[in-house]
């Protein structure tokens, strides 16, 4: 027996060309809003992976310098202070200098030990005082400028050593009067000759006068006190700081140790900044593909819907001159007792299995489209799973969408076939 | 069977209306074979259609069986019509992308009775279309396309067919062929409205009248 359905794909079989146009507009309409759906998914897809890539670039660099800093720690040498233990570090890093002090025979007796390897070690005593003949209040630092295991292990000197009856003076200090290297300084009463004169630093060596330590020790009433031990360049076996303050602790127990400026910091700051640096353009490398993102989006959201637009104007003008061109065919099965809803059943029928048809070919056609403008676009390949993932995130929506569009496109001309009269047409057969 | 009373009908023309049919009265009874003549555009056309339930009378009342079908609704004058009324027309308009049998069928296609179906292959004997039965239309004949029309026009066995010049386009053996079978259905009880210009009808039409400016006339 046949039926309306064996009706419409006979037909559809018959007029396989118009079968074709309709099925290609419907790809056309599908395809290009997967093509475009697509195209932004490996968009996305692209930008993460080169996020992530970047991004273990960065972390790989990082673990390198970690480890370069790691290594460094171990071979390279330690800046510290040691300082009496009960100095008020507060007030050291506010003042610069301590204010407490300690004997002077811990120098040797840290020289001596065999636990740690420093290469310098350069004791001071320092005090702010006024300096009555200029009127002004300094800060006088007493050096040795020497560093006593360079009698056992010659190296040269990290400082200049400041003879007695020397002086080193900061900028502002001999600035303002003129001062030039061999003039002769009253200091506390006592002549000093000027060695050495600094220029301006911009910090608190302008205003600070070195002298021998021995003097300072005689002038500041100080004998045998120093109040600060610099370190330079400690060596150790274990790993870093904790283990250099412990063995000094071991030897000075009176002591604390700080740590002053070292190629270990300056290399741990330098990886701060490549992370930082790393971080900062893989941000900026993120948005800018979210604006590129952001412009392909805007750009599909105006193609896309013209394009199903057209699309959707061509489906209905070929349903039109499909209904026009079956008029009689109309008449016929109405004389033979069909009704409105039949006919118009027998147009959309066709809609639809043109959209079911044209919606797949659409989706296949228009992920592989969008895989080969993005790989154009992006370079590299793409991936069989980002396609799959595309495929399944549009395939319901595509295969629900392209029969609406088909059917919709269909409606308004299907419907008015059906309504037709069947005896004004066959009066005119 | 058929019975039309004072049946008029005007349409809307570009210079005014044109009255088709004028109080036209009319009875086909069952197992009566019952021609209509007249020149081109006399309205005989019209009156078929009007007849076959497929354009309501401007005035006057049509009744098949008793029943007034234009008081149906459309969907039940639908079903009356693919049941009662069979159509047989000039050009046959025959579905080109069925073939022979399926174009048979197709006048079950409202009706979906599977016994009716069953009447097919014994209706491609009786119009000896049994070597054609797969072939779609374009393969056929003239004569041939017209036979396949006449056997869907008596699939359902109809109350009432109605047909259109149904020998305008054949030549004398095919057209003689297809009075005949007019002639035979209304020998087994069916009733017979036959539009033609065909002067042979006179030897198989029990009755013959004469349509002028839509009116009938003895």
């Amino acid at each position: 027996m046949i039926t309306l359905r064996h009706l419409v794909f006979r037909e559809m079989l018959y007029r396989r060309g118009r079968l074709l146009l309709g099925i290609l507009s419907v790809l056309v309409a599908v395809g290009s809003f997967v093509g475009a759906f697509t195209l932004l998914q490996l968009h996305e897809t692209r930008t993460q992976t080169i996020l992530q890539r970047k991004e273990q670039e960065l972390r790989r660099t990082l673990e390198a310098l970690n480890d370069q800093i790691r290594r460094t720690m171990l071979s390279l040498g330690f800046n510290v202070v040691i300082l009496p233990k009960d100095q008020n570090l507060a007030d050291f890093h506010a003042e610069d200098f301590a204010a407490k002090d300690m004997p002077e025979e811990y120098v040797t007796r840290l020289a001596r030990s065999k636990l740690i390897t420093i290469r310098h070690l350069l004791p001071s005593l320092q005090q702010k005082i006024d300096w009555p003949e200029i009127g002004r209040r300094i800060i006088l630092i007493g050096t040795r400028g020497e560093a006593p295991l360079l009698h056992e292990d010659p190296k040269q000197s990290m400082s200049q050593p400041v003879p007695p009856g020397g002086i080193v003076l900061g900028y502002e200090l001999h600035r303002d009067r003129g001062l030039k290297l061999g003039d002769q300084v009253s200091l506390l009463g006592r002549q000093f000759t000027v060695q050495r004169l600094h220029d301006e630093r911009g910090n608190k060596d302008d205003i600070t006068a070195w002298i021998e330590l021995s003097v300072a020790q005689d002038l500041l009433n100080k004998k045998g006190r120093i109040n600060a031990i610099l370190a330079l360049e400690c060596f150790c076996e274990g790993p870093a700081l904790p283990q250099v303050r412990r063995e000094i602790a071991g030897i000075l127990p009176e002591t604390q140790v700080i740590e002053r400026s070292s190629e270990a910091l300056t290399r741990s700051e330098a990886r701060a900044q490549v992370e930082a640096d790393g971080k900062t353009r893989i941000e900026q490398e993120r948005q800018a593909r979210i604006r590129l993102q952001r412009e392909r989006e805007r750009f599909a959201a105006i193609l896309v819907p013209l394009v199903m637009a057209a699309c959707a104007v061509w489906i209905g003008l070929l349903t039109f001159l499909d209904t026009r061109e079956r008029r009689l065919e109309i008449a016929i099965l109405r004389a033979l007792g069909l009704g409105t809803l039949q006919v118009l059943f027998i147009f959309l029928a066709k809609a639809l299995v043109i959209g079911l048809i044209g919606g797949l070919l659409g989706v296949a056609a228009g992920v592989l489209a969008g895989a080969q403008i993005g790989t154009a676009l992006e370079g590299g390949s793409v991936a069989m799973a980002d396609l799959l993932r595309s495929v399944a995130a549009v395939l319901g929506f595509s295969l629900l969408m392209a029969p609406v569009l088909s059917i919709a496109a269909s409606w308004i001309p299907a419907l008015l076939a059906a309504q037709q009269h069947p005896a004004d047409i066959l009066r005119e057969a | 069977m058929l019975k039309i009373q004072h049946l008029s009908k005007v349409f809307a023309g570009p210079t005014g209306k044109v009255e088709a049919l004028q109080d036209v009265s009319l009875t086909v009874r069952a197992a009566e074979f019952v021609a209509i003549q007249g020149v081109s555009g006399c309205g005989k056309t019209t009156l078929l259609l009007a007849a076959g339930g497929l354009l309501k009378p401007t005035s006057g009342q049509i009744t098949v069986q008793g029943e007034d079908f234009y008081a149906l609704s459309p969907e039940r004058r639908a079903q009356f019509r693919a049941r009662r009324i069979g159509f047989v027309f000039q050009q046959f308009h025959l579905m080109p992308f069925l073939n022979a049998s399926d174009n048979i069928r197709l006048a079950n296609l409202a009706v979906a009775d599977h016994l009716t179906d069953e009447r097919v292959p014994e209706l491609i004997k009786q119009f000896g279309l049994a070597h054609r039965q797969e072939h779609l239309p374009e393969a056929l004949s003239t004569g041939e396309r017209q036979r396949i029309a006449l056997a869907r026009a008596l699939l359902n066995k109809p109350a009432l067919l109605l047909a259109d010049e149904p020998t305008g386009n054949l030549d004398e053996q095919n057209g003689a062929a297809v009075l005949q079978a007019l002639k035979d259905y209304a020998a087994s009880g069916g009733a017979v409205l036959l539009v033609t210009h065909d002067i042979r009808v006179g030897q198989y039409a029990h009755r013959r009248l004469r349509l002028e400016r839509g009116r009938l006339a003895d």
